[in-house]
């Protein structure tokens, strides 16, 4: 009955899951593509620092490969594809020292909280072979006592 | 010849964990004295050498606990449920790492914490399927239905892995794409940080779900037994 109970709501539970998942991407989808508008403004926003560095060292950009690289399909054109190392000093808007800080501090100490909490896990093991070795004295003394209660 | 056996994994462990440690701080020596400054986001690309690997160790815990709870599921070994449960626990980990590293990138590099993505959200899809796992899990004594509804579920959530990989090729989004088949665009000084931090992370996973699956194997023994010596009780008492 019970083995009957949990594979119908293991069905069930899959199917909202399911559900779910779709309904995210359904939204994650739309919502990309609602802001599609606004990401072209953020393109351009991106942009700024990017034009700025190239007429900087007089590079104009083309206009006929911008043109292209709007009008195709592909999206992986709409991301970055490459890290470069900087040449020349460096100007930055947002301060990411705290923010890669952070990030290094925060994976130390996750890392750190794990092997805690393992540490916690392996105590209490401990202490249950502590509890049941007590059991087994206490069973064995009690055997003893009544080998020898029968014996006299 | 049990005693040598014991000594032999003793070592085993501190040579496992010596080696995770000196690859962890070779990474971050690298990351931080050898890898330079990407030239349009700064010294915030840095969280890169550790976002990556630890995204690459979630994939690995997540799969470890799908493989493992379909075993569990075929066979029902009380071995292959441990795997299960340290693989979950370790992804989940990894996971939490992800979407807290990603962000403080994305502070910087977008200007926003966090955004619709198609890669982020089924990111933190797949991170909430397996706390659901965990979570079930932890509910108590899990019984013999319980673990079986969460391995269903462990081998069910692995399924949007393959989402988040492909969810940048298919679907336009912001998430950058350096590493691909073709080649990485990375500076070989970068590749090299990048390269550490992997090797470091995959020592590191693999020594968190071996020991964390040891302990859950003895939690389970010391479970059987207990049950056993409290049957051994009750039939003297009564």
């Amino acid at each position: 009955m019970r083995e009957k109970i949990s594979t119908t709501s293991f069905m069930c539970n899959s199917v909202a899951v399911l559900i779910f998942v779709m309904v995210v991407h359904v939204f994650a989808v739309d919502k990309t593509s609602a802001q599609e508008t606004g990401a072209e403004g953020n393109e351009k926003q991106a942009q700024i620092p990017a034009e700025q560095i190239a007429q900087n060292k007089n590079i104009q950009p083309k206009a006929n490969e911008l043109e292209e690289k709007a009008a195709s399909d592909d999206p992986s054109l709409d991301r970055k594809t490459a890290f470069r190392a900087v040449k020349g000093p460096q100007a930055e808007t947002i301060e990411g020292k705290p923010l890669l800080f952070g990030a290094y501090v925060s994976f130390l100490l996750l890392i750190g909280f794990f092997l805690v909490r393992m540490g916690k896990i392996n105590g209490a093991n401990q202490a249950s072979i502590r509890l049941l070795e007590q059991k087994i004295d206490s069973q064995n003394e009690e055997k003893k006592t009544e080998n020898n209660h029968a014996a006299r | 010849m049990g005693r040598i056996a014991k000594t032999e994994t003793f070592v085993g462990w501190i040579v496992a964990v010596l080696v995770t440690w000196a690859s962890l701080t070779a990474a971050l020596y690298c990351t931080f004295y050898v890898a330079p400054v990407e030239e349009q986001m700064g010294i915030v690309q840095k969280i890169f050498y550790i976002h990556v690997p630890s995204a690459y160790a979630m994939y690995v815990g997540f799969i470890v606990s799908a493989i493992a709870s379909l075993g569990y599921l075929i066979k029902r070994k009380p071995n292959w449920d441990a795997v299960a449960v340290a693989g979950a626990e370790v992804g989940t980990l990894f996971c939490l790492i992800v979407l807290i590293t990603g962000p403080l990138w994305a502070r910087r590099a977008w200007g926003v914490w966090w955004t619709w993505d198609p890669r982020l959200t089924t990111t933190l899809l797949a991170g909430m399927i397996f706390v659901a796992y965990l979570s079930l899990r932890s509910l108590g004594a899990a019984g013999e239905v319980e673990k079986r509804f969460a391995a269903g579920l462990a081998v069910f959530g692995v399924l949007d892995l393959p989402l988040i990989h492909y969810s940048v090729q298919k679907w336009r989004g912001q998430h950058p794409t350096v590493i691909t088949s073709k080649g990485g665009g990375l500076d070989p000084d970068m590749k090299l940080a990048l390269g550490l931090g992997f090797l470091a992370v995959t020592l590191l996973v693999i020594v968190l779900i071996w020991m964390r699956a040891s302990l859950e194997k003895r939690k389970l023994q010391l479970e059987k037994l207990e049950i056993k010596i409290n049957q051994q009780q009750w039939e003297r008492e009564t």
